[in-house]
């Protein structure tokens, strides 16, 4: 953020600051309504926008849309009426309750919603908060339809006392600055590196070591937690919390502030919900049907107008001239920096068995993709795997790294079995994957996402000490030095291949699986690439790459291995394979039979 | 007259970033074009604003005479310029034959056209009852192939029909291509990284590195010409 960025931030901060403070000293009828106070209002808005920063936390970081908020913010109410009525306690304790209460409840529901994503995530979470509106309609113990009384003032503490609404309502800001205190905290952690990591690239992620499920399930009870105590925060301010008031249609208004002010940026959730409970009034309605009408106005302007909510457009506007970074310079590290000296391919002598698959099959249906294929590679071997679409060999790898269950067999790495192992945490283990399309984090920096995997890749279970540590390391091992700085979308195709190896090598594996990096890549990338995967080896990693650039592949290999419908065709030396008649038959073809065979008379000429 | 005919375009995907920055090429009737470059040099681009589907900011764009500049695609597909996009788009739920109809759509004599396709096409011949996604990723790239061949076109644009086959494979595709070519008379306009399908196909070849044409070339001389291609790719 440049120095007149920041300034401008401040004021902006500062002027919304005195405008909050000074709502109680305002003339209580200035909106003009009769039977609302401005103070009422702003107590409102000001626990609307603590909701709307918890659940814009959770939407934002993790990409779920999630309605069962809606429910837990209910919960929380409840929770701190139920508690301050049965066992007789203060508003404070009660606070407790309606932090803890939501976050055991969302435990189930996570764990059940998140397992889908989208439109089912979306639904689950709808069935939820319903379920709950259900039954706090339906208790005794919530007092069913009528209502739950609570009119409790927090006692006070030290010389601070709540008796006055006023006060009260400064409580809920200072509230409400924590939670987007808590928001800033999580979003500029590494673990919100890691969710936003998910959110942009779920399988990478899950490939390169990162468990899905743990850190959405974090962000999902903190979120809880947030809209909990901002629950009990509404029974103090109403008095009285009915179940409608947390129905999913109502939460709708909380996303519409959420959309209004802006999703991706800090304080646009807060703002948001101060504009949805502002505008009906000062356009003078208290009918409900009419504010209804305008949220919904509202809501569709603003996904027209304001794609990213107003906060975000007001910041697009003044991070100024968006100049569009310099394109970026094709090939890699931006062409004319040097890469590090290419490692000659030296004969090297091999490990110990590094990776076994014994028989492995993989039926989809009547297909069987893989139908008892054996694979045994040695520690500090690249090994090629070719063969035709379609022969297995991306099937093969899925299976290895843990992203396929294997229908049946076994395979076995560092003589440790491998199967009911999840993808990243057969990544912890040093077992790297990378993707035949080249992925990348959409919202990183090159240097960013190195740095997100080495920073977790500290506490793995096997770590190849022998590889660079830190991301500027691995970055100019790949010779993206130069581009470390440029947005990932920003970078050519040659560069993001480049990056997608970079970042595999950044968790320090001692087994890297490359499905097809050399596809789409210009002769100049190809050999950068090649000089990349031969100084990892003789870093210690050792290379299963399948390819169909020959060219590219054979030179590299110390022994190949050819797939044929599911099943090995033949395997061996990369000089006897290209001879191969079978392998030519089925995969190399007579053009390339003749090409090699002209190279060969070429170079006995 | 030139089939196709491309003057000074400029445009991308948003108003502000260019990504052709005025490309000239044409493409005579018959005639098969390659488009050779490195990923990122605004191939697919120029073959996405020549069907239609982006609007470029400038230039001009003439099929068989007629200006299509601003044309929406269906269009210029119903003109008889069929696209055939990158990586094997074939409609994985639907049977062989159903994808092949669909490429056939309001076209004259459709049931005519297919038979004389499965001619040129006897793998997919067998498989007309088999849902395209059953389809090994050789025989999916046949199929796009052929779809846009059903609506009788008379320049089919193709995006990288090689990316991603086997070597064997390639040249099953080249031999195909070169086929239609025979048969069908067909004008190509063919986007490749790969130079043996490029010369083993076209004519001539135009060389594009960041958005422009830097070179254009008789495509057979780009054939086991390592350091022209190196010069021109990078």
């Amino acid at each position: 953020m440049g120095r007149r960025r920041r300034v401008y931030v401040a004021v902006n901060i500062a002027l919304a600051l005195v405008v909050l403070v000074a709502v109680p000293t305002w003339p209580p009828h200035l909106i003009g309504s009769a039977n609302t106070t401005l103070l009422s209002v702003a107590s409102l808005a000001a626990i609307w926008a603590i909701v709307a920063v918890g659940t814009g936390m959770f939407v934002n970081l993790s990409g779920l849309p999630t309605l069962a908020q809606g429910g837990l913010w209910g919960v929380g109410a409840y929770a701190s009426g139920i508690t301050i009525i049965h066992l007789d306690i203060g508003f404070w304790p009660s606070l407790l309750f309606a932090a803890a209460i939501p976050a055991l409840l969302a435990l189930p529901i996570a764990l059940v919603a998140l397992r889908t994503t989208g439109v089912a995530f979306l639904v689950v979470t709808i069935a939820f908060t319903e379920f709950i509106v259900l039954l706090i309609t339906n208790l005794s113990i919530t007092e069913g339809p009528r209502g739950l009384q609570a009119a409790e003032p927090p006692g006070s503490i030290g010389p601070l006392e709540f008796e006055s609404l006023s006060s009260q309502y400064y409580l809920y800001l200072v509230f409400l600055a924590l939670a987007i205190a808590l928001y800033a905290a999580v979003a500029r952690s590494r673990f919100g590196a890691r969710l936003r990591a998910i959110r942009d690239r779920e399988r990478l992620a899950r490939s390169l070591g990162i468990n899905v499920l743990v850190h959405q399930l974090i962000a999902f009870e903190l979120s809880a937690t947030v809209v909990g105590v901002a629950g009990a925060l509404l029974l103090l301010q109403q008095q009285v919390v009915t179940p409608e008031l947390f129905g999913s249609l109502q939460f709708i208004g909380i996303y519409l502030a959420i959309v209004l002010g802006g999703l991706t940026v800090l304080g646009g959730p807060a703002l948001g919900a101060w504009i949805v409970l502002f505008l009906p009034l000062w356009i003078g309605s208290d009918d409900p049907n009419m504010s209804l009408l305008i949220y919904g106005v509202l809501l569709v302007a603003a996904m027209l107008v304001l794609p990213r909510g107003l906060l975000g457009a007001l910041k697009g506007w003044t991070a100024g001239a968006a100049e569009p970074a310099p394109a970026a310079e094709p090939g890699p590290g931006g062409g004319d920096v040097a890469l590090p000296p290419p490692v000659e391919r030296t004969a090297q002598p091999l490990g110990d068995v590094l990776l076994e698959a014994t028989s492995v099959k993989r039926w989809f249906g009547a297909n069987r993709a893989l139908d008892g294929i054996d694979i045994s590679v040695r520690t500090g071997e690249i090994r090629g795997v070719i063969g035709p679409n379609g022969s297995g060999k991306t099937t093969l790898l899925n299976c290895v790294s843990g992203f396929l269950a294997t229908t049946d067999g076994a395979i076995t790495y560092r003589g440790e079995p491998l199967q009911g192992r999840r993808p990243d945490s057969i990544a912890r283990l040093g077992l790297v994957r990378t993707f035949q399309e080249p992925e990348a984090f959409g919202s990183f920096t090159a240097r960013e996402s190195c740095e997100l995997i080495v920073a977790s890749a500290r506490s793995r279970e096997a770590v190849n000490e022998q590889l660079p540590e830190g991301a500027d390391a691995v970055l100019a091992s790949c010779g993206l030095s130069a581009a470390a700085d440029l947005p990932v979308t920003e970078l050519s195709y040659g560069q993001l291949r480049l990056l997608g190896v970079a970042m595999a090598l950044s968790c320090r594996p001692y087994l890297l699986l490359l499905d097809e990096p050399a596809a789409g890549l210009t002769p100049t990338d190809a050999v950068a690439l090649r000089d990349v995967l031969l100084n990892a080896r003789a870093a210690g990693v050792t290379l299963v790459v399948i390819d169909h650039d020959m060219s590219f592949l054979l030179p590299i290999c110390d022994s190949v291995t050819v797939l044929d419908g599911g099943t090995k065709l033949a395997e061996g030396e990369p000089d006897a394979i290209a001879r191969d008649p079978a392998v030519i038959a089925a995969y190399l073809g007579e053009s390339f039979a003749k090409r090699r065979a002209g190279m060969l008379a070429g170079e006995k000429g | 007259m030139a089939a196709l005919e491309i003057v000074d375009l400029v445009g991308g995907y948003t108003p502000k970033v260019d990504v052709l920055h005025g490309v000239a090429i044409d493409v005579h009737p018959q005639e098969a074009v390659a488009i050779l470059g490195a990923n990122g040099a605004g191939k697919s681009t120029l073959l996405r604003v020549v069907s239609g589907l982006i609007a470029p900011r400038q230039g001009s764009i003439r099929f068989n005479g007629a200006e299509i500049t601003g044309v929406s695609p269906h269009r210029i597909a119903r003109a008889g310029l069929a696209h055939v996009p990158e990586g094997r788009q074939v409609f994985v739920r639907q049977t062989v034959a159903d994808n092949l109809r669909l490429g056939g759509m309001g076209s004259q004599g459709q049931e005519e056209r297919l038979e004389r396709l499965l001619d040129v096409f006897p793998v997919l011949r067998d498989k007309l009852g088999q849902r395209a996604g059953e389809l090994s990723g050789g025989q999916q790239q046949m199929l796009a192939i052929a779809r846009g061949l059903m609506s009788q076109p008379s320049l089919l644009m193709l995006d990288e029909p090689s990316l991603g086959l086997s070597p064997k494979l390639v040249d099953e595709v080249i031999e195909l291509l070169a086929r239609v070519r025979r048969e069908l008379k067909t004008a190509f306009l063919l986007v490749e990284q790969n130079a043996a399908v490029a010369a083993g196909v076209a004519d001539r070849a135009y060389v594009m590195r960041r958005g422009e044409v830097v070179g254009e070339e008789h495509a057979q001389a780009l054939l086991g010409n390592d350091q022209l291609l190196s010069a021109y790719l990078g």
